[in-house]
């Protein structure tokens, strides 16, 4: 497949155009959506779906965790690119009105990029897992490293469409070297300007959600944050800062598009953005810090490690508890704001008839990028690596026996109480040729 | 661009449907921090229990509400690009966009919120209903026709 039909029908309508890259980003993300519910498929067809129906007493946890975060990786980046599809086309566009983006082929590079290394990173959800062995860890721990990068290419590509921009329409800091950053509409109301302060927000609190994941991402330091508050810390800035904020820009500005309802509380909407990024910082911080003391994720703890009658009780990280209520609180008024647009514009009536407009930014550098116009080879090639990376983990989690050959604890003993049934059967072979 | 009435509704419903899911998803991440701080000291408020809360928070938000705003954004995407470079073609094929993904998110919220088995993050533990996965499942189906 060159590309879905619809894409291929574009490519015989205008020979030698590229697709456009909005559609270049947003078919690669389906692809690659469609490569990774396969092993979720697997675990839901042969492991939760036989269990919940009472047809297996047991299923393999270890083989249902690796299974799962071999979609639960490459799902962020599902979520994360159509934000970057945006960052490229509208956000250059709408910070001036007339904003370029600057290189077209880096943009398509950095999906190229995500297609193949979304996938053989999986493992570093699972670095305390047991019975995987750690250089097949090591390996998914540096592909990670690498898929740090096509998001860096997106933040110099941002970053200089941003400068290209601005400095064009303001010939007063052309050389300046920092200053034009004050330049940026981050709370404007003029025209469709209102959208930047969604892209900008996002962006910040994205920044500080790459630097947290690239802790996560480092075999070692995950050591000390896993399954504690920072990881929620990362991806809140992450899918909970520039993922969300983007959506709800982009939906409030299409509901107002498709309905022809001109967009209401216009103030509140461009400010919801900035009470959120304020709300997640703060958040971020009080999970990140508290998370390296130890405050662990997915537990109630205000009922134990956060109650003084407890004897959990753990009073150094009462503070951050409660700055995360401050910023949960502010959080939530920044999407009541948004709320309040949303529903208002919704609510309306229509002024003008319904249209479709996505102010799309021209490239400064159009580069041809021939290698990346053809995706079959690139989605081969992904697979096939997809494949590669899992197979010796997923024969760790089967077939080498930790689950099946496990010797045998409780909580009594720091040793093991029985001896796996691998080596029962030896004991009993040497037994017999005595 | 104008756009034709029934794939209009159609994408206006795929976004205004996620928004309503997220209010509640946004709702149980502020129980979140109230729990976890101690400003709550029961395992559980209004019927829903710490974990189910948790739960909830993190497949509406992350799983529901993107993947189908996601869809929106694709449809939309092609819609608009692709329908300009076939001007010439006349009546072109609108994206097909399925609406069956809408009945598979309602029950997957619907069963979270009235069944009691859900109290563990599905990544972590085998034991799960089986419903919420049908959102996951129905995608996959979902997304080849877009393509």
């Amino acid at each position: 497949m060159t590309g879905s039909p619809t894409t291929s029908l574009g490519r015989r309508e205008n020979p030698g155009q590229k697709v456009p890259l909005a559609v270049y980003g947003m078919l690669i993300n389906h692809i690659m959506w469609v490569i990774m519910v396969v092993p979720l498929v697997v675990e839901v067809l042969f492991q939760l779906l036989p269990l919940s129906l009472g047809l297996v007493q047991e299923i393999n946890p270890s083989l249902a965790r690796t299974l799962f975060w071999a979609f639960g990786h490459p799902v962020v980046y599902f979520w994360l690119l159509p934000a970057y599809v945006f960052l490229y086309t509208v956000l250059p566009k709408v910070v001036t009105g007339e904003g370029k983006l600057y290189s077209d082929g880096a943009a398509r590079l950095v999906f190229i990029l995500f297609l193949i290394l979304s996938f053989p990173v999986g493992l570093h959800h699972q670095f305390t897992e047991p019975g995987v062995t750690s250089s097949y860890k090591l390996i998914h721990a540096l592909f990670t490293f690498g898929v740090a990068v096509p998001s860096m290419l997106t933040a110099f590509t941002v970053a200089a469409s941003l400068e290209y921009s601005i400095k064009q329409k303001y010939p007063e800091v052309k050389d300046s070297l920092f200053y034009w950053w004050a330049k940026i509409p981050y709370i404007s109301l003029e025209g469709n300007k209102w959208l930047v302060s969604y892209f900008m927000a996002g962006l910040f609190l994205f920044f500080v959600g790459g630097i947290t994941g690239i802790v996560n991402a480092s075999y070692n330091m995950n050591q000390v944050v896993h399954n504690t508050s920072f990881v929620p810390g990362h991806f809140h800035t992450t899918v909970g800062g520039l993922v969300t904020l983007v959506f709800l820009g982009m939906s409030l500005y299409f509901l107002s598009q498709l309905t022809g309802k001109e967009i209401r509380f216009k103030g509140l909407a461009v400010l919801a953005p900035w009470l959120w990024w304020q709300g997640m910082l703060i958040f971020e911080y009080a999970m990140s810090v508290a998370g390296m003391h130890g405050f662990p994720r997915r537990t109630n703890t205000g009922i134990s490690y956060l109650n003084p009658e407890s004897p959990l009780y753990r009073p150094e990280w009462v503070g951050y508890a409660e700055l995360s209520v401050f910023a949960g609180v502010l959080i939530v008024v920044g999407f009541v704001f948004w709320a309040v647009s949303f529903f208002g514009t919704l609510l309306s009536p229509a002024v003008r008839e319904a249209e479709l407009e996505i102010p799309t930014a021209t490239p400064y550098h159009d580069e041809r990028m021939p290698a990346l116009q053809k995706l079959t080879p690139w989605v081969v090639f992904s697979s096939l690596l997809f494949l590669v990376s899992y197979i010796p983990p997923l024969y760790d989690v089967t077939k080498r026996g930790v689950f099946f050959d496990s010797p045998g604890y409780n909580d009594k003993s720091p040793v093991p109480i029985t001896k796996p049934q691998s080596a029962k059967e030896s004991e009993k072979q040497k037994a017999e040729a005595q | 661009m104008k756009v034709d009435k029934t794939i209009r509704n159609i994408i206006v419903a795929e976004i205004v449907f996620p928004i309503v899911l997220l209010v509640f998803g946004i709702y149980h991440g502020l129980m979140q921090v109230l729990y976890r701080a101690g400003v709550i000291k029961d395992m559980s408020v209004g019927g829903i229990e710490y974990y189910q809360g948790l739960t909830l928070h993190g497949v509406i938000n992350a799983i529901v509400f993107t993947t189908i705003l996601i869809v929106a954004f694709g449809n939309i995407v092609f819609l608009y690009y692709l329908k300009k470079a076939f001007k010439a073609l006349g009546s072109m094929d609108q994206p097909c966009a399925y609406v069956w993904w809408h009945p598979y998110g309602c029950m997957g919220y619907v069963h979270q919120k009235g069944k009691r088995a859900i109290h563990l993050l599905p990544s972590s533990y085998g034991p799960l209903d089986l419903l919420p996965w049908c959102c996951a499942f129905g995608s996959w189906f979902y997304n080849p026709p877009l393509l």
